[in-house]
C-alpha cells in the first residue's frame, strides 16, 4: 500500500452545488446536489457510479465547463482562492492553466494532422507559459519589442518533449503524427498534454476504458509513477470501474442519482461499504472477478 | 441440437495487401446452445475474423485459405458463396450485432421499424415476431408498448444495444455474432445484458462473443478462445482458461485485470503489440514473453490438445514441439 501523501490544503472546494437538467429521454429530470466536496492537494479522488449518476456532470462543473445552478466552486490559485464561475470568460480562461484534462478516447482527443510535440506544447502556447522571460518573482518581463518567436517555440517544444519522455514517448515518436501511435501511446500523449503546464488538478475521464486490458495496466502503472514523482498534483478520476478506482485512488466518492451516497478512504469504502449503491456495484465487480480465479499464489 | 457444431471455422487465413497474414490458420467452433468467447486485443484479428464470416472484409484483405462451414442441414461453406447467396444466410441463419451501437442503428428509423424490417425477411407474420424478439432481447413490455416508436437518439445506450440484439435474433438465427456487446455499458446494465445473452443461448443458438475485456466474460462464456496477432493461442472451457491459464499471453492478460482487494497487483505485459508481422518469425508472442526460448524464435507453435477440454499453442507448455 503506498503511503498516503501529506495533505496540506484543498485545491478545489465545492459548496452547496446544485445542477438541474430538464426531463430527458429517460423521462425524469436530473438533479445534482453536492453539499460539500473538497479535493485535497496531492490526492486522487475517484468519482464512481452507474450511468446517469451525475459523475460526468460533476466533473464538468469542477473543470469549469458547466455552470451550476447555484453554489460555489473555489480553486486555490497563486493569487489565493478564486471562485471559478464569478469572473468573466477571460478570467476563467486564465484559471484553466491550473487544470489538465485527459479524455476517454485517445483516438478522438488528438489531432492527427499535427505532430505529437506540437500537440503537447499547446497548453504552454495557450497559457503563454514557457519561453516567456520572467524576473525572480515569476513576473512576465516580456519587452515591448517582439521576441524571436522561434526561441519561445523552441523552449516550449523542449519542455513538451521532456514531458513526453516522462510518460514514455521517445523524442523520435514526438516528431510523428499521433496516427502513427498505438492507442496506449496516444493516451500517454494525452496525459503528457494534461501535465505539461504543471496543473494543480488533473481530470481523468475514464482514462483506460477505451484501451485494451494489457494497455490499461500500463497506463495505470504510468499514472502511479507520475503520482510518486509529483505529490503536489491532485487527480480526479471518473470511472465506473471500481477495481480501477481501488488501484489508483486515495478517496472515493460513490454517486447515485445526482447525490454523493458515500465518500471516504478507498480502503474503508471498499471494505465496509455503507450504502446500497456501493454494495451493489462492489457485488457486480466481485462477481466478475471471482470467476477469474486467483493467480496470486 | 444442443452441443452440435453450428459454425466450424477451419484453417482460416486472411492476408493484407502487404502479404502479411492478418489471420493465420484459425480453427474455431461454435456449438448450438453455447456461448463461445473470442478474446483478443487490438490487432489480434478478432474483427477480421467476424468480417470474413460475414463477407464484409474491407478492400485489400483477402481470404487465402480455410473454410467457414455453417450447419444448415448440410455444411455450407460461407466463403465459397456468391454475395447474393451469402445474403440469403446473413440475417436469417447468422445474426450479427455490431460493436458501435449508435452507428449500427439507422437514426431515422424507430426501434420498432428497425426490428420489423428485419422480421419481414421471413414470410411468417412479422408483427408478433418483432414483439417477441424485443421481449427476448430483454426490453420490458412497457417499452414495447410505449417507447418502441422512438428513434435511437431518444433511447439510452442499453436500450439501443437491446434493439440491435432484437434485430439480430428476430429471424431465429442458428449463429449469433456479438461484437463487444457490453463494452460501452456501465456495470449494472452490463450485467443485465449478459443475463439476456445467457438466456438467448438457451434457445439453442450458437453465440460468439467477441471482446477485448477478459474480465467481462466471467460467468458468461462456456468456452473461450484467446487470440494474439491473428492466431489462437489458447482455447478451452471458460472455467479452465480463466482459472488456470497456460499460455503466457493469457496469464499476462489475466494479471492485468485490476482486482478489488490488493493494490499492487497489476502487472502489465511488457512491450507493445508489434506491427511488423513480416519480421516476426516463430511464435508471435515471443518478443513480449518472459519464458521464451530459442525454439520460440524459429518455429511457430501449433495449437495442440493438452487435455480433452483445452488446447494451447506454446512450446513451453505441453508436449514438445513437432
Amino acid at each position: 500500500m503506498p503511503s498516503a501523501p501529506q495533505l496540506t490544503e484543498n485545491v478545489l472546494e465545492l459548496r452547496d452545488l446544485a445542477f438541474f437538467h430538464p426531463p430527458s429521454f429517460r423521462g425524469q429530470p436530473f438533479r445534482l446536489h453536492v453539499p460539500a466536496l473538497d479535493i485535497r492537494e496531492g490526492e486522487v479522488l475517484a468519482l464512481c457510479g452507474p450511468s446517469g449518476s451525475g459523475k460526468s456532470t460533476l466533473l464538468a462543473i469542477m473543470a469549469g465547463l458547466l455552470r451550476p445552478e447555484s453554489g460555489q466552486v473555489t480553486l486555490a490559485t497563486a493569487n489565493g482562492p478564486t471562485e471559478l464561475f464569478s469572473g468573466t470568460q477571460h478570467e476563467w480562461r486564465r484559471l484553466r492553466r491550473y487544470f489538465g484534462f485527459v479524455h476517454q478516447d485517445p483516438r478522438e482527443s488528438l489531432n492527427d494532422r499535427r505532430n505529437v510535440a506540437d500537440i503537447v506544447a499547446d497548453p504552454l502556447q495557450i497559457h503563454r507559459l514557457a519561453g516567456i522571460p520572467t524576473d525572480f518573482e515569476g513576473r512576465d518581463t516580456t519587452p515591448w519589442w517582439p521576441l524571436a518567436p522561434s526561441r519561445i517555440r523552441h523552449e516550449r517544444l523542449a519542455l513538451a518533449v521532456a514531458t513526453l519522455q516522462r510518460v514514455g514517448i521517445s523524442g523520435d515518436q514526438a516528431e510523428r503524427s499521433p496516427a502513427a501511435l498505438s492507442g496506449g501511446q496516444r493516451q500517454r500523449v494525452a496525459i503528457a498534454r494534461a501535465l505539461v503546464a504543471q496543473p494543480r488538478l488533473v481530470f481523468l475521464d475514464e482514462p483506460t476504458s477505451a484501451l485494451d486490458v494489457s494497455v490499461q495496466a500500463s497506463i495505470v502503472d504510468l499514472l502511479r509513477t507520475l503520482r510518486r514523482e509529483n505529490e503536489q498534483t491532485s487527480y480526479v478520476l471518473v470511472t465506473h470501474d471500481l477495481p480501477l478506482a481501488r488501484q489508483l485512488a486515495d478517496r472515493v466518492a460513490i454517486l447515485d442519482q445526482g447525490q454523493i451516497v458515500e465518500l471516504g478512504d478507498v480502503d474503508d469504502v471498499f471494505q465496509q461499504p455503507a450504502s446500497a449503491t456501493t454494495r451493489e456495484l462492489l457485488g457486480i465487480a466481485q462477481n466478475e472477478l471471482d470467476a477469474l480465479g486467483d493467480d496470486s499464489d | 441440437m444442443k452441443g452440435s457444431e453450428a459454425l466450424a471455422i477451419r484453417g482460416l487465413t486472411v492476408r493484407n495487401p502487404r502479404g502479411q497474414k492478418i489471420l493465420d490458420g484459425v480453427d474455431f467452433t461454435l456449438r448450438a446452445g453455447e456461448i463461445t468467447a473470442l478474446v483478443g486485443e487490438t490487432g489480434s484479428g478478432k474483427t477480421t475474423l467476424l468480417n470474413s464470416i460475414l463477407g464484409l472484409l474491407p478492400r485489400g484483405l483477402a481470404v487465402v485459405g480455410g473454410s467457414v462451414a455453417l450447419d444448415d442441414g448440410k455444411p455450407i461453406d460461407l466463403l465459397r458463396l456468391s454475395p447474393d447467396a451469402l445474403r440469403h444466410y446473413l440475417g436469417l441463419q447468422v445474426g450479427y450485432v455490431p460493436q458501435d451501437v449508435r452507428s449500427g442503428l439507422n437514426p431515422l428509423m424507430s426501434a420498432e421499424a428497425t426490428v420489423f424490417e428485419a422480421a419481414q425477411r421471413r414470410p411468417e407474420p412479422a408483427r408478433e415476431r418483432m414483439t417477441s424478439a424485443l421481449l427476448r432481447a430483454g426490453l420490458s413490455e412497457r417499452f414495447v408498448e410505449q417507447d418502441a416508436k422512438r428513434r435511437p437518439g431518444k433511447l439510452s445506450g442499453g436500450q439501443c444495444q437491446r434493439i440491435l440484439i432484437a434485430q439480430a435474433i428476430v429471424n431465429e438465427p442458428r449463429v449469433l455474432l456479438l461484437d463487444e456487446p457490453t463494452a460501452s455499458l456501465d456495470p449494472p446494465t452490463r450485467r443485465e445484458v449478459q443475463a439476456t445473452i445467457r438466456r438467448l443461448a438457451g434457445d439453442h443458438c450458437a453465440i460468439c462473443l467477441v471482446t477485448h475485456d477478459i474480465s467481462a466474460l466471467a460467468g458468461l462464456a462456456d468456452a473461450i478462445a484467446v487470440m494474439y496477432l491473428g492466431r489462437i493461442v489458447e482455447s478451452g472451457t471458460a472455467d479452465a482458461v480463466l482459472r488456470q491459464p497456460l499460455h503466457p499471453y493469457t496469464v499476462g492478460l489475466l494479471s492485468c485485470v485490476p482486482r478489488l482487494d490488493r493494490r499492487e497487483r497489476i502487472l502489465p505485459i511488457p512491450g507493445e503489440i508489434p506491427t511488423n508481422l513480416d519480421e516476426l518469425s516463430g511464435c508471435r508472442f515471443h518478443p513480449r514473453c518472459g519464458s521464451s526460448q530459442d525454439q520460440c524464435r524459429s518455429d511457430a507453435p501449433q495449437l495442440l490438445e493438452i487435455s480433452s477440454i483445452r488446447k494451447v499453442a506454446c512450446h513451453a507448455v505441453g508436449p514438445a514441439a513437432h
